[in-house]
């Protein structure tokens, strides 16, 4: 049961992280995109970490989403302006290139001996609250001072021109 | 229980999707939802690793990852009004100030 849903969801994310490859308007990649982060949030959960799966619901699917949807509305494009995937010519070869090399990526995985397969270890909030103010703690600060510094940076774009 | 193997391989599938679309499509917000596809299969490698050694250092980069994610879109958002507003680029093709060629002289 546990396995159903998991390959399921990973199913639609790859599928739905698929779809922006061949979608026509913004808004649709955008949906698509979103479907894609909450599949992942639910595959994270799966997977036994309950915060990101928050996490990734709130901060990806909630804010950067809606960040983008802002600026689609606001630049108000046109179907016609953006045209359908127009691949360059010659991508075949790459493209069974990379094919290739994926699946050669997948036997090296299925080959390889796989490690006792016990119970989901749920790793909760606290522990990872305690590693993040713990031995982490740089990291945070460090997270601190780049965000401030985007802060500035947009602030600074984003003023108005001067004629 | 799902094995690493299963979860780093879905990981992959989806970096390289999102490499795709950063390549092929050329229109430059199609070309950042792509970035993030590729950021969320690196987080799903992350969490799926720190899962598998049953240690939390693994949800530790993925938040990181989100607050380095969530500064560079929206520098990378502004960017691409800043492009939109003053050339009414969509797309990559039109950004082509700096060659050297430019019959319009300096911007």
């Amino acid at each position: 049961m546990h396995e159903i849903i998991f390959y399921l969801t990973s199913a639609i994310a790859v599928i739905a992280a698929g779809a922006i490859l061949i979608v026509r308007h913004p808004v649709h990649a955008a949906i698509y995109l979103i479907v894609s982060l909450l599949a992942l949030a639910l595959l994270f959960f799966l997977l036994g970490a309950p915060l990101l799966a928050a996490l990734q619901v709130m901060l990806y699917a909630g804010a950067i989403m809606v960040l983008f949807l802002f600026l689609i509305m606001m630049m108000n494009l046109r179907t016609g302006q953006n045209r359908p995937l127009s691949l360059p010519a010659g991508w075949v070869p790459a493209a069974l290139l990379a094919l290739f090399l994926w699946l050669e990526l997948l036997l090296l995985l299925t080959r390889s001996p796989s490690e006792k397969v016990g119970d989901v270890t749920t790793i909760g909030p606290k522990a990872v609250g305690n590693a993040l103010f713990g031995p982490y703690l740089l990291v945070v600060e460090a997270v601190a001072v780049l965000l401030l510094a985007a802060l500035v940076a947009v602030l600074y774009l984003s003023r108005r021109r001067q004629k | 229980m799902i094995p690493l193997n299963h979860s780093l391989a879905i990981a992959a599938l989806l970096f390289v999707l999102g490499l795709a679309v950063v390549l092929l499509r050329r229109e430059l917000l199609f070309i950042l939802m792509g970035l993030e596809v590729m950021f969320n299969g690196v987080a799903l490698t992350a969490i799926a690793a720190g899962q598998h050694w049953g240690n939390a250092d693994g949800q530790v980069l993925t938040i990181m990852l989100m607050a380095v994610t969530a500064a560079e879109i929206v520098v990378a958002l502004i960017l691409i009004w800043l492009a939109f507003d003053r050339y009414k680029a969509v797309r990559v093709e039109a950004l082509t100030r700096l060659r050297d060629d430019n019959k319009e002289g300096v911007p």
